[in-house]
């Protein structure tokens, strides 16, 4: 797992550093317009602004959930769907469904039936915005087998818990085909040949 | 942008946003409230407000700004070592599902579930040797 983390750690404090270092120019020069619409250079800069004020409702949501205020947390999470990436920014896909599963994670953490839908009600929003694979992509099937599994221990009629359990593991299956179209892409490998249950 | 690249971007983004999967799904315990939070909460409101007048009609370019985006998707996933870190995410994420499938394989008790078991504990060995042939 050591190997896993340290180049995440690694590539996001790059990352981290690429956003930092032009952000903290910005805001010295004054135009006549915003940036969005702009040409290729504030097209750049754009997404940089879009990614860092995403960084910043999220990491608002993160203190607000130190305190306990998990109903302000997920409002700071919606926030950042409302941000204008710039046209065909490809960022904008990763960090709305990056969004959309948190507030999935946020919404099962309030419990209950009630929970677990606005859970699923996310996931599928964020099903439908994906327009490739990404392992933001499959981890909202995890998130969906979370729902799953919280509804199986929630409900006492065997049936449901059963059909509960059955959903899970079919989350799970979907997870995995994404992390195996994933893999074979990574390797460079040709598609798989589709079969009748998707896999 | 190649197939790749894109899954370059999203695996920097991941690792920048901090999002998590099926690996990593432990919840995070609450912890206490710390004196500072107010201040940072308010210092973080600030970049917001500045970001949207950015985004919405104020701030010319930066000097520094083609230095980024470029730079993000070849080191995310592009180069050998990003690719089988990604490779090995993957593989980890797989192996993970397929624990828990068979799990609730013992559990459903039916043929559909215990091929899925199955199935899923072929993915697993062949990610987790995609893994450990990445890079070698």
């Amino acid at each position: 797992m050591r190997r896993l983390i340290g180049p995440a750690l690694r590539l996001g404090s790059l990352l981290g550093a690429l956003l930092l270092l032009p952000l903290s120019t910005v805001g010295c020069q004054r135009a006549a317009s915003g940036l969005l619409g702009g040409g290729a250079g504030e097209s750049t800069e754009a997404v940089l602004v879009a990614l860092s004020e995403a960084r910043a409702w999220q990491r608002r949501a993160d203190l607000l959930l130190l305190d306990g205020d998990l109903p302000g947390a997920i409002h700071s999470v919606q926030e950042v769907l409302q941000i204008p990436f710039p046209a065909n920014a490809p960022e904008a896909e990763d960090v709305r469904l990056d969004a959309h599963l948190r507030l999935a994670r946020l919404h099962l953490r309030t419990g209950g039936e009630e929970g677990e839908k606005k859970a699923l009600a996310e996931v599928e929003k964020g099903r439908k915005i994906a327009t490739r694979d990404s392992f933001f992509r499959a981890h909202l099937e995890n998130v969906a087998a979370d729902v799953f599994r919280a509804r199986g221990e929630r409900v006492t009629d065997p049936t449901e818990k059963k059909e509960a359990q059955r959903q899970e593991l079919e989350a799970h299956e979907r997870h995995i085909a994404i992390d195996k179209r994933l893999l074979r892409t990574l390797l460079n490998l040709p598609p798989e040949p589709t079969k009748g249950d998707g896999r | 942008m190649t197939r790749l690249h894109a899954l370059g971007l999203s695996l920097g983004l991941s690792s920048l946003l901090g999002a998590t999967g099926c690996a990593h799904q432990a919840p995070q315990a609450e912890a206490p409230s710390t004196p500072s939070s107010g201040g940072e909460i308010a210092t973080l409101e600030r970049r917001i407000a500045s970001a949207k007048t950015s985004l919405h009609g104020g701030v010319s370019r930066s000097a520094s700004s083609e230095a980024a985006p470029a730079s993000a998707p070849s080191a995310a996933g592009s180069g050998p070592y990003g690719r089988c870190d990604a490779v090995c995410q993957a593989a980890a994420e797989i192996c993970t599902c397929h624990r828990r499938i068979c799990a609730l394989a013992d559990d459903l008790k039916d043929g559909r579930s215990a091929d899925s078991c199955r199935r899923s504990q072929r993915d697993c060995e062949d990610a987790g040797k995609g893994c450990a042939a990445c890079g070698g």
